[in-house]
This record gives structure tokens, sequence and C-alpha cells, in this order.
């Protein structure tokens, strides 16, 4: 039950009016295997090109070049969690939409039932499984596409932005649900997501995608991305601003007040480490707020 | 057996669907209702209580465009709704043949099409003193299913426009509009000149009526219809291979140009 991916390219072509061609190189010769237990986390920046991957192992893509390798493809179910609500008939209850999709894996009657109620009463969706599916909120949308797929027991499961539109609460029950589902079946799966803390907490391998190129990352490889993707703001008093001096690149974010946030630039210090500066120099920490996102962080690094 | 089944959900999502529209049904009934009252009133003073196979022939006509006008149309439109929408490729995940998808889509429209053909013959024998009995209906609609093939054949045509391009539908627009003008329904084809006149000939449209209006005669001889049947075969095998083929054609340049949803 494994997937092996040889030399896939995919390039897109696009023609102006004037029939002119314009080619996109979206993936360039990637490599890799997924075996049974694993769970892949792929990160990479927008348009990388991580769909366009899932969706060449899914067959909804055709690869310019390259195989993608799957025992008895054609009897194997590959489930696919995206966030793309319209995927639903909105017109339909979240139950009739689950009913028709798990007709259409030939799941029979009872069994669809036996595990709407299973799921249901998991995912806490009990109450709104008979709602008009256009009624729901984005996040119960969500779990609906989660539910989708967890209709018949995946050979194989891959993940792309799961969380999107979850609460926090919502999203950590849920994605703890199918960790341990995907872990316990031992499942093949590939999880795509900018939230770096979810990729650690539930992968068991890492990989990042960025310009075309694919790269399997170590464990340390991934943190120290991880520790770069962090964006501590700092509240301090505005009197303690001349107490900083140029150890740290330091930008002013905003004034409150008494108060301003900060920002300090140093990509190799830790929160600890941080606060032990503001210690060191008798500076009171009004609040810290971690602003996690991986704008210009250096993904090209990575393939040197 | 799993095809029918997948044929089935895909009915009853759609029945589920449009009852969901309600005003849309209720539309369409006064709709029916209005055409039944125009057709019974202009044609009241012709009636008097006589057997006249004119009125049969003219629901049959109603039933012949809407099987043929379904059949063109239903594949493009239903491609287009599932790609913009994006539950075409939800579908396809579900290890549900890029076929099977296409031709279930067909379900409701299939089935909307033989309820109102049976709904005409209904009210030809309850109102228009017609003297249909349940065989009649049965061969009826038999007949306009099988001629309604070749207009399968020129729909898979027009969807994998629809798959590949997602635009270029116009061959449905151009071909019903001369199937319509080569079927007699609205003037006879022998009025017209003589080098056109064998374009009606060769007109699935045209030649299902005829078959049709054979069979709902009492002394129909087998032999009458051959010609009928034969066009028709011709033509099936003619244009269900090509839409089949140009389909599948669309669906792998979809696949290759990444645009199987497109939003």
């Amino acid at each position: 039950m494994s997937i092996k991916l040889s030399k896939i390219s995919k390039e897109f072509f696009s023609y102006n009016f004037f029939n002119q061609k314009t080619v996109n190189h979206v993936l360039s010769d990637i490599n890799f295997d997924l075996e049974p237990g694993d769970i892949l986390g792929l990160i990479g920046p927008n348009g990388a090109g991580k769909t366009t991957l899932l969706k060449i192992i899914l067959n909804l893509i055709e690869p310019s070049d390259g195989s993608v390798l799957i025992d008895n493809r054609s009897k194997k179910y590959i489930a696919y969690v995206d966030s793309n609500s319209r995927s639903f008939f909105w017109r339909l209850s979240g139950r009739d939409n689950l009913i028709f999709y798990g007709k259409l894996l030939n799941l029979p009657m009872k069994e669809i039932n036996k595990k709407i109620d299973n799921l249901s009463k998991e995912f806490h969706v009990n109450d709104i499984l008979d709602m008009s599916f256009m009624k729901l909120s984005a996040g119960q949308m969500q779990v609906f596409n989660i539910m989708r797929a967890l209709l018949k027991e995946p050979d194989y499961i891959f993940l792309d932005e799961p969380s999107t539109s979850l609460d926090l609460e919502k999203s950590n029950n849920i994605l703890s649900i199918l960790k341990s589902y995907i872990l316990e079946k031992e499942i093949p799966a590939i999880w795509c997501s900018h939230n770096l803390d979810e990729i650690d907490n539930l992968c068991t391998r890492f990989a990042i995608l960025s310009d075309k190129r694919f790269k399997v990352l170590d464990k340390d490889e991934f943190i120290r991305i991880k520790n770069q993707s962090n964006n501590y703001c700092f509240e301090i008093m505005k009197v303690d601003l001349n107490k900083l001096n140029s150890e740290y690149q330091i930008e002013v974010i905003s004034e409150l007040g008494r108060t301003c946030l900060i920002k300090l630039y140093n990509e190799k210090s830790t929160l600890n480490e941080l606060i032990s500066f503001f210690v060191e120099k008798d500076i009171q920490l009004i609040s810290i707020e971690n602003k996690k996102n991986m704008k210009g962080f250096k993904f090209d690094e990575f393939f040197k | 057996m799993s095809f029918l089944n997948k044929f089935y959900a895909f009915l009853i999502r759609d029945l589920k669907i449009s009852l969901t529209y309600k005003f849309n049904l209720l539309i369409q009934v006064i709709g029916l209702i209005f055409l039944f009252t125009v057709v019974f009133f202009s044609l009241k003073e012709d009636i008097q209580g006589q057997v006249n196979l004119n009125y049969i022939y003219f629901f049959l006509n109603l039933a012949s465009i809407d099987f043929m006008l379904s059949a063109i149309s239903v594949f493009s439109r239903e491609v287009r709704t599932a790609q913009i929408a994006g539950t075409f490729e939800a579908m396809l995940l579900t290890n549900t043949s890029f076929f099977t998808v296409i031709f279930s889509s067909y379900a409701r429209t299939f089935v909307r099409c033989i309820t109102r053909t049976i709904f005409y013959l209904i009210v030809c024998k309850l109102f228009f003193y017609s003297e249909i009995v349940l065989f009649d209906m049965l061969i009826v609609i038999v007949s306009l299913v099988y001629n309604s093939i070749p207009f399968i054949g020129i729909g898979l045509i027009s969807a994998s426009f629809i798959v590949a391009f997602k635009v270029g539908d116009v061959s449905t627009f151009f071909i019903a509009l001369l199937a319509i003008f080569f079927s007699g329904i609205f003037f006879p084809i022998n009025s017209l000149p003589y080098f056109l006149q064998s374009f009606g000939d060769i007109n699935p449209l045209k030649v299902g009526l005829e078959t049709t209006k054979i069979l709902i005669q009492d002394n129909f001889v087998f032999l009458d219809l051959f010609p009928y049947l034969t066009v028709t075969l011709i033509e099936i095998i003619l244009f269900l291979p090509i839409g089949i083929i140009l389909l599948n054609y669309g669906f792998r340049l979809a696949k290759k140009n990444g645009n199987l949803s497109f939003y």
C-alpha cells in the first residue's frame, strides 16, 4: 500500500488572444515514496504547486512527465479533503450529500447510515445533519468535507488545508481524530498546510515544495523553518524603548497610549532567548503575540 | 449493477434538488395546464367526440422535441454546472468513471421526458377521445427513446467541447434549429425545394416522429417501420461512438490542462 512518484514534472500552457504561448513550469523532477503509516507534511509558499501535485497523484491532472505508481489503482479509494465547500450540493442537506457520495462509493445504504451516525457523533454535527447545506457556516461545511472523506475506509488520504475555517477547538479535536485514525489504520497520508504547528504535531515526515522543486526535510530542518516563521510581537512601555540596543533589529509596529507594540528581528532566537533579552535589559513585558506567517521566508535556501 | 445504482443515486439527488425549487415546480405545472387548456379550446370545435389522430400527433411532436432538446443539451449543461461548482472532481474521486458521471447526469431529464410523454398521452385519452391503451404508451416511449439516441450522441459531442474548452456549445443551438426546421412539424417537408427535402429524410427528429406515428396506428405493419428504424440505427452507429470518442478526448485534454474544475 505505497505510492511511488518518479520524475514528476508539470507545465501548463496558456495562450493569449494572438495565440502566443506562455509556459508555466509548476513542478520539476519530483521523486518520493509514501509508505504505510507515513504522514507527509508538505509545506511551501502559495502557488508552489502543492495542490497540483496532489491532483496529479489523484489522477485529476495529467503530469507532463513522470509517473505515479499505486498498486491496483482502480480498486483503491484515495480520500481527499480540501477547503472547497462548493464540491457539495448546497440545496441538499449535509446528510443527503453524504448519502449521495456514499452511493457513488458503492456503499450499501445500511452502511452509509451507520457511518453517518458514527461520524456525526464523533464530529458533533448531529443537530445540523438535516439542515440545508447552504445554511451551514464555512467551518461546519469543512467538517462535512472531512466526514465525506471518511465515509469509506480510505487506502490513502490527502489533506489540503483541512483545518481551513475551523475554530481552534474544533480544529484540534478533528485533526487529532484524523491523526489517530490515520496512524491506527496505517494509511499513507499527505498533509498540506501553512500552519506549521499543525504539521509539526500531526506529521511523521516533512517535505517542502517551492519554485518547482521538492525536498524531503529532516525534523531539524523543519523545526528551523518553523522557528523562522514565528513572528513575535511584544508590547512594552514606551519609556523602555531607549533601553533596547542594536543587538536586534527593532521595528515599532504601533503605539498604544503609554505602551507600544514592537518586533525584534533575529531568525535564530527562540522565544525563551527573546524573553531573556527583555529580562536582562529590565524591560517590562505587557503582552506577547505570535503572528505566524511564512512571508519573506527564504525557501530557496533549502535547495542549495 | 454498479452503473444502475449510481444512475439511481443521481436521479434521487436531482429530484431532491428539484423539490427545493418549489416556485419553479409550480410554474411548470401552470405552464402545462395552460398548454392543455389552449390546445383543448382551440381544437374543441374539431373534436366533437371523434377520434382524430392529429391531436395525438400534436402531443407526440411536443414529446419528440422534448426528448431531442433534452438529449442535445443536458450533457453539456450538467458538465458545465459540475465543473463550475466543483462537484465534478469530487464525484470522480469516488472511483466513479467519467462516463458514469456524464450518463447519470441525464437521469432526471430522462425520467422527466418519459413522465411528460405519459402525461400527454393520458390527456389525449381523457380529453381528445384517443383510443390509447397501455401498450401504446409503452411502444411510444420505446420509440421516442430509441429515436433520441442519435441526439444523445450529438449531445455528447457538444459536452466534449464544454469539458475541453469550457465554451463552444453552439452546436446545440444550430443542430436543434435545423432538426426542428426539417422535422415537418411546422410545415410539410414537401413544401421545401426538392434538394432540401432529403434533409428531412435523414433528420432523426422527423424519422422518429414518422416511426411513432406508424406505431400508434392500429394495424401497422413492421415492414413499414423498417426504413425508419434503419435510418435511426445508422445515425446511432454514426453519432454515438463519435460522441463517446470526442468526450473521452475532451476529458483527457481537460486533465492535461488541469481544468476539470474551473470557477
